[in-house]
């Protein structure tokens, strides 16, 4: 009986191990190019073992307004053939507020959209009408981040795009 | 469809932008909703060979399937519960002036959600000491209103003991809501004593009809996948309790009363230098002063007088400057009597006595 219990906790074991391992590729179908993942967290300052505070990235579990949230999009070339022109469009929820100067994504140029996502230009090229007087576009008026790759995504190789955002 | 939501949504921006112009003093209230879901997901396009491919929506825990019915699920969290409000003292700026004796006067405060939920509020009044410090830039003379009591003006339309309730109820994002303490004014309290008191208010979950138990703060406790409660009033980290203060001042009639006696004269010595001898006449003064802040109504003087002296008219009434005279030794009613050896003046009419004023009875008896 206490066998039988002991193989069991076993094997429970062994499979959460594989699903751990195996989240990102091997799980996700074979089909498509890239696996493309999104997460949300927030920052919270801890204090370590030195007594020294560090800043590190939680779940967004706890979200008032005023917080500041991280998303984080992740793109995996899960095929054996290269990913070109990998464009990256992540719109902006009404209750957020992009945080000015935030977007982050290496070997990307970001561009962003204050119309829904209809025309993407760089952040000091764009300007909105405000009450009938056009000015230029605040990090609050975007509507849209987009990530241009200006290389392609090799085989196995993965990219990241990051923003910043404030709850309203 | 997609589009349509963000152009929406962008419409929504600028009809926000627009509002927060004209109600700009409301711009930092309330925030996104507890229990709002905030949803995001990116959408990746690319090509293959110089081919554009379908493009494949994000997933928390990844989606390589192209197009938009592969199933990927938006990253969402969930907003949670910013519990802020403002209390402060409003309506009449400053004290209530009360009278000793006076019953139902009150103060006034304001109490606004300025969280993002739905709240009740649970409420203390109390009196204060004058430890406590300057309220209104008044002290506390140590002395306290009676019977508190907290009224809500939760139909908006003033105090109304009857109805109002003793509890903030149901009070949604940025609504404001006035609350009153009705107090009584003991007989005992003097002119110039300053009573303050004390309102608390509580947060307290909202729901039911009635009052929830308080709230409870979620900050330090494991972050949940729920709604959870962080007490930020005042935009730093609370503890759910907000104090205001005001205040009453006794307003009253302080009066003070002296009686001078002067020889005038004697049979034998005349008016110079008299005796107090048997045929001596006195001139009794008495003074009424107020120096209080209120009017001193129904003053009534009496004064018993030895039996060992006859009083003579006419009785001088100067009351702030306005003479009159009144005789004792008839039955009239000339608001002078006296019935055996004592001596009433304002017995038939009201004698009021103003603040900052004197009022002055002159009379002369002679010694028997």
């Amino acid at each position: 009986m206490k066998t039988i219990q002991q193989i069991g906790i076993s094997i429970l074991f062994i499979s959460f191990a594989i699903s751990a391992v195996a989240q990102e590729p091997s799980q996700a179908p074979a089909q498509g190019h890239l696996l493309v993942k999104t997460v949300v967290q927030k920052e919270e300052v801890i204090v370590d073992a030195n007594g020294e505070e560090k800043v590190q990235l939680v779940d967004a579990k706890t979200v008032i307004p005023g917080d500041e949230v991280i998303y984080t999009v992740t793109f995996q070339n899960i095929s054996d053939t290269p990913a070109e022109n990998v464009v990256i469009t992540n719109p902006i929820a009404a209750d957020l507020e992009y945080v000015d100067g935030s977007a982050f994504g290496p070997g990307s140029d970001i561009v962003f959209s204050v119309d829904g996502g209809t025309v993407f230009a760089a952040a000091g090229e764009l300007s909105v009408a405000d009450a009938g007087v056009v000015r230029p576009a605040e990090a609050k008026d975007f509507t849209h981040i987009r990530w241009q790759m200006q290389n392609e995504i090799p085989a196995g190789s993965q990219g990241v795009a990051r923003f910043r955002a404030r709850l309203q | 469809m997609k589009r349509l939501t963000h152009m929406a949504s962008w419409f929504a921006r600028l009809v926000a932008s627009a509002t927060v112009v004209l109600l700009s003093q409301h711009a930092f209230a309330a925030g996104t909703d507890a229990g709002t879901t905030i949803s995001n997901q990116a959408q990746v396009d690319y090509a293959v060979g110089g081919n554009a491919q379908t493009f494949i929506l994000s997933d928390p825990a990844g989606n390589s399937i192209p197009g938009g019915a592969s199933g990927a699920l938006p990253t969402e969290f969930l907003v949670d519960n910013r519990v802020d409000f403002t209390l402060v003292e409003s309506g009449l700026a400053g004290h209530t002036p009360v009278t000793p004796g006076q019953n139902g006067e009150y103060v006034q405060f304001t109490l606004q959600n300025t969280g993002n939920a739905t709240q009740d509020f649970r409420l203390v009044p109390s009196n204060l000491l004058a430890a406590f410090g300057p309220v209104n830039a008044l002290t506390d003379t140590e002395v306290d209103m009676s019977a508190l009591q907290v009224y809500v003006d939760n139909d908006a339309n003033g105090l109304d003991t009857g109805v109002d309730q003793a509890f903030v109820d149901e009070l949604a994002e940025d609504g404001a809501v006035d609350i009153y303490i009705v107090a009584n004014a003991d007989v005992t309290l003097v002119n110039g004593d300053i009573a303050n008191v004390n309102l608390q208010a509580i947060v307290a979950d909202p729901g039911a009809a009635g009052l929830g138990t308080d709230t409870v703060d979620d900050f330090g406790s494991a972050d949940t996948a729920g709604i959870d409660v962080v007490f930020a009033e005042g935009g730093a980290l609370g503890d759910g309790i907000l104090d205001a203060q005001d205040g009453f001042i006794v307003s009253s009639a302080a009066l003070s009363i002296t009686k001078t006696a002067t020889l005038i004269s004697d049979p034998f010595n005349g008016a110079l230098n008299p005796k107090a001898i048997p045929g001596a006449v006195v001139e009794y003064v008495i003074t009424v002063a107020n120096s209080g802040a209120e009017v001193a109504e129904n003053i009534v003087i009496t004064d018993t007088l030895s039996a060992d002296v006859t009083p003579a008219d006419p009785i001088e009434i100067d009351n702030n400057g306005a003479a009159s005279t009144c005789t004792q030794s008839d039955a009239d009613a000339d608001n002078c009597e006296i019935t055996g050896v004592a001596l009433s003046i304002g017995s038939d009419a009201a004698i009021d006595v103003d603040p900052a004023t004197t009022l002055t009875i002159t009379f002369q008896v002679t010694i028997d």
